[in-house]
């Protein structure tokens, strides 16, 4: 087994008494792809935050690549959802995969080669080199989501952690990005949480169901009981154009 | 151009073309990151300095500058070490700083002093040694913007990433602050504690409209900004108007006319 990269035992958060997260225990090992699906509001940006060491624990102990979140998280490439963002910001796609150099950089330094040559490389990556000069907010969905994992890749990261990456994108660019994911995935950990199982569950080698509590399975194979238990009521499991069928049939009642 | 071989003049002129520098490149970041609130607590709250200056008998300007910066600091740590709403805190420290103001000026003997002037910008009696302080202000302002412009933007545009890519989001937060306390001391003779917002947000809002490259809209607010300032300045005088609401209309009306224009256009 390769080493574990992530740990969170016994983690709790709490806002005003209310649970976000109950009970949350969880390993993650170097290059694993890890999908945790979930209905909205059951907790799973938290847990990335959780992750990140932007949300303290109420209780239990996070442990990212051997130390605390906060130390490590400039190991972690964070893409966050692209529903936050204002369409008319002032800043190129370049601008922006330069951001994720900025931990890199120290203070009142300027950008150098080195800097350029790895947004450039991560802006070829996810293939969007030819938009490099657009205003961020002009692009599609699909394009700022690359752009924003570009500026996660361009801090080198050893964990990618991406919250909903295809919310906002019509399909065969769901598939596109997977397929980018995968191939990045021989070379890093990547955990990403979405509400929508359809495709990621094609790609990933872990599923993780969360609502507060988390099943997790390890195993992608999800029982109809697990989705039952995660979203609180019966969900009709479909498996929408995926090349190998990886959910159950439903059994006839 | 009679008017200019009048001494006040020409130093009211400077004075407007040294505020529209601070104000051009720091209101595009009060616009861009969304400080508008936060700019009008820091700018109300100088009023507080202004009177305790009157009252210990030392420059209110300096008064200004130490309680602007101080609730710059003040806010900027509560956002990020309290629960309380910004929305929330910035209404508090505005009437805090206006009060504190009052009272000091009431308890303050002898002549009353130019209140209005604070309140409402007097252009016309700007002393040379204030426009040394703005140029002073003015080239702090630029230096620290030029060394800290990508960071500025980072946490202008996703905080939280910033955050996660290790950046002191917090500090950097804080300076960028500052600098709005700094801008605010500097308009305060030009339009005065009330209407400092205006300065901040109109140019960059004007210009926003129409460039989406930072640097871009930085430099033409300061273009722009010093447009008004001389323009609501000569129409003050002729129409013998007040200066610094005459420059916030002249700012307005334009700002009108360019959203018109963007809808015409697009």
């Amino acid at each position: 087994m390769s080493e574990e990269v992530i740990r969170l035992d016994d983690v709790w958060v709490q806002y005003n008494d209310v649970p976000i997260l109950e009970g949350i225990n969880l390993s993650v090992r170097n290059r694993d792809f890890l999908g945790i699906i979930g209905p909205n509001g059951g907790g799973k940006t938290t847990l990335l935050k959780v992750i990140l060491g932007l949300i303290t624990p109420t209780r239990g102990k996070v442990t990212v690549l051997g130390n605390e979140p906060k130390k490590s998280r400039k190991f972690i490439g964070y893409v966050p959802q692209i529903s936050q963002f204002d369409s008319e910001f002032p800043a190129t796609a370049l601008d922006v995969v330069l951001m994720g150099r900025l931990g890199r950089k120290k203070l009142l330094r300027k950008y150098d080669e080195e800097d350029k040559k790895a947004a450039y490389k991560a802006l070829e990556s996810v293939e969007m080199i030819e938009f490099k000069n657009h205003q961020v907010g002009k692009l599609s969905g699909g394009q700022l989501q690359r752009v924003l994992l570009a500026r996660a890749l361009a801090t080198n990261p050893k964990i990618l952690l991406l919250d909903e990456p295809t919310a906002s994108v019509d399909e065969p660019t769901k598939t596109d990005l997977y397929k980018l994911l995968k191939n990045m995935n021989r070379e890093i950990t990547v955990i990403l949480v979405s509400h929508d199982i359809g495709v990621m569950s094609a790609y990933v080698d872990k599923i993780a169901c969360l609502n507060r509590k988390l099943f997790y399975h390890g195993s992608k194979e999800i029982t109809a009981e697990t989705i039952e238990g995660t979203y609180r009521c019966p969900v009709e499991l479909i498996a929408h154009g995926v090349p190998h069928r990886v959910l159950r049939k439903h059994r006839k009642k | 151009m009679e008017l200019l071989q009048y001494e006040f003049m020409r130093n009211a002129l400077m004075a407007g073309i040294l505020a529209s520098v601070a104000c051009g490149v720091i209101g595009a970041f009060v616009v861009v990151k969304k400080m508008v609130s936060v700019s009008g607590g820091i700018s109300h709250a100088a009023f507080g300095g202004i009177g305790l200056g009157y009252l210990l008998r030392f420059d209110p300007v300096l008064g200004a500058l130490l309680f602007t910066v101080a609730s710059a600091l003040g806010m900027g740590i509560l956002r990020e070490r309290t629960k309380l709403s910004e929305d929330a805190a910035v209404g508090i420290l505005w009437v805090t700083g206006m009060s504190l103001g009052v009272i000091f000026i009431g308890l303050t003997m002898g002549y009353a002093p130019d209140l209005f002037g604070y309140l409402f910008g007097n252009i016309l009696t700007v002393p040379l040694s204030d426009l040394i302080v703005m140029m002073i202000l003015d080239v702090v302002i630029l230096l620290v913007v030029f060394l800290l412009y990508e960071e500025f933007l980072a946490i202008s545009f996703d905080e939280e990433f910033a955050t996660a890519a290790g950046m002191p989001v917090e500090r950097i937060y804080l300076i960028l602050l500052s600098l709005v306390a700094l801008t605010v001391v500097i308009l305060i003779r030009i339009v005065g504690v009330v209407l400092v917002i205006a300065m901040l947000t109109i140019p960059a809002t004007i210009t926003w409209q129409f460039s989406h490259k930072l640097n871009q809209i930085m430099v033409i607010s300061v273009l722009i900004s010093a447009v008004f300032t001389t323009e609501g300045l000569w129409l003050s005088y002729v129409l013998n108007l007040a200066s610094g609401a005459t420059i916030v209309l002249v700012s307005v009306v334009t700002f009108v006319l360019s959203m018109i224009l963007k809808k015409i256009f697009t």
